[in-house]
């Protein structure tokens, strides 16, 4: 059985000029905003959570702390 | 091959003999977008002509692919091959330009098929020779006269050759409401075809 959507398509296929760059460019250039807020996020959440825990009262996951030279004092 | 896999300038004979299941696996592994590209280079164009045959607008068309691409790229971990990913893939391209239509358009009322309401309607049954052999040109004036909700359907059904499943799926309806609605689109087709042709498809 014939089937003219197939030809409707591949006739519009032929008309369709594809603009590739502008469209690939703005993939690119959407990717690359996601990929700096997501480095933002990972390198000043875990700090953010830590002052939030700090300001509550609560003892800060922070790797980067000096440990405390006098443990049993406290 | 698999160095030459791994290497980021991809050959256009490595591009071609990579299936679209291994291009994504081989992303994965390796966040490489040039594998990504070997995707976007295969379909980019039929994604873009379906936007276009939807929106009906250069401008909003390109938009459309690019925001879908973004999408797929970020979601290609979620891709779990059990259809081809074509059909994975323009289920995406027609969700967001219905997404689009309904969020740019007024006409709602003819995008969402509310099932209830055609309840009492008398819908006659449509052939599917009766509609697969019009003339292209007509059919492409046809299709632009009809409901774009309407036109997709038609489109998912006789272009892409989905199945019921895979258009419950991208429809979220459940089998007999989409099947009431590709046959309220025939119905429609051929309704639009007549008034415009006054002849019988």
């Amino acid at each position: 059985m014939r089937n003219s959507f197939k030809e409707l398509e591949e006739l519009e296929m032929q008309n369709v000029s594809m603009p590739s760059d502008a469209i690939k460019n703005g993939i690119t250039s959407d990717i690359g905003i996601l990929k700096f807020i997501s480095t933002i996020v990972e390198m000043y959440f875990p700090k953010l959570a830590d002052l939030f825990i700090g300001l509550s009262g609560g003892e800060s996951t922070d790797k980067n702390k000096k440990p405390n030279r006098y443990p049993d004092l406290n | 091959m698999f160095i030459n896999l791994l290497n980021p300038v991809i050959s256009g004979a490595t591009s071609k003999s990579v299936t679209d299941e291994e291009a994504i696996e081989l992303y994965l592994a390796t966040q490489n977008t040039n594998y990504f590209n070997i995707l976007y280079d295969r379909y980019s164009q039929k994604v873009f002509g379906k936007c276009l045959s939807l929106l009906k607008s250069e401008s909003r068309a390109q938009d459309a692919a690019q925001e879908i691409f973004v999408k797929v790229l970020l979601n290609l971990s979620k891709f779990s091959g059990k259809s081809k990913f074509s059909t994975w893939l323009y289920s995406i391209t027609y969700n967001f330009c219905i997404d689009m239509i309904r969020k740019n358009k007024k006409n709602i009322g003819v995008l969402v098929d509310d099932i209830n309401a055609i309840g009492d309607e008398v819908i006659d049954e449509v052939d599917d020779a009766e509609i697969l052999e019009t003339n292209v040109i007509r059919l492409k004036k046809v299709l632009n006269e009809i409901p774009a909700g309407d036109k997709a359907i038609l489109l998912m059904k006789y272009q892409d050759e989905f199945s019921i499943k895979d258009i419950c799926g991208i429809l979220d309806k459940s089998e007999s409401a989409v099947k009431m609605k590709i046959k309220r689109a025939k119905a429609k087709f051929v309704k639009t075809y007549n008034s415009l042709y006054n002849d019988v498809a």
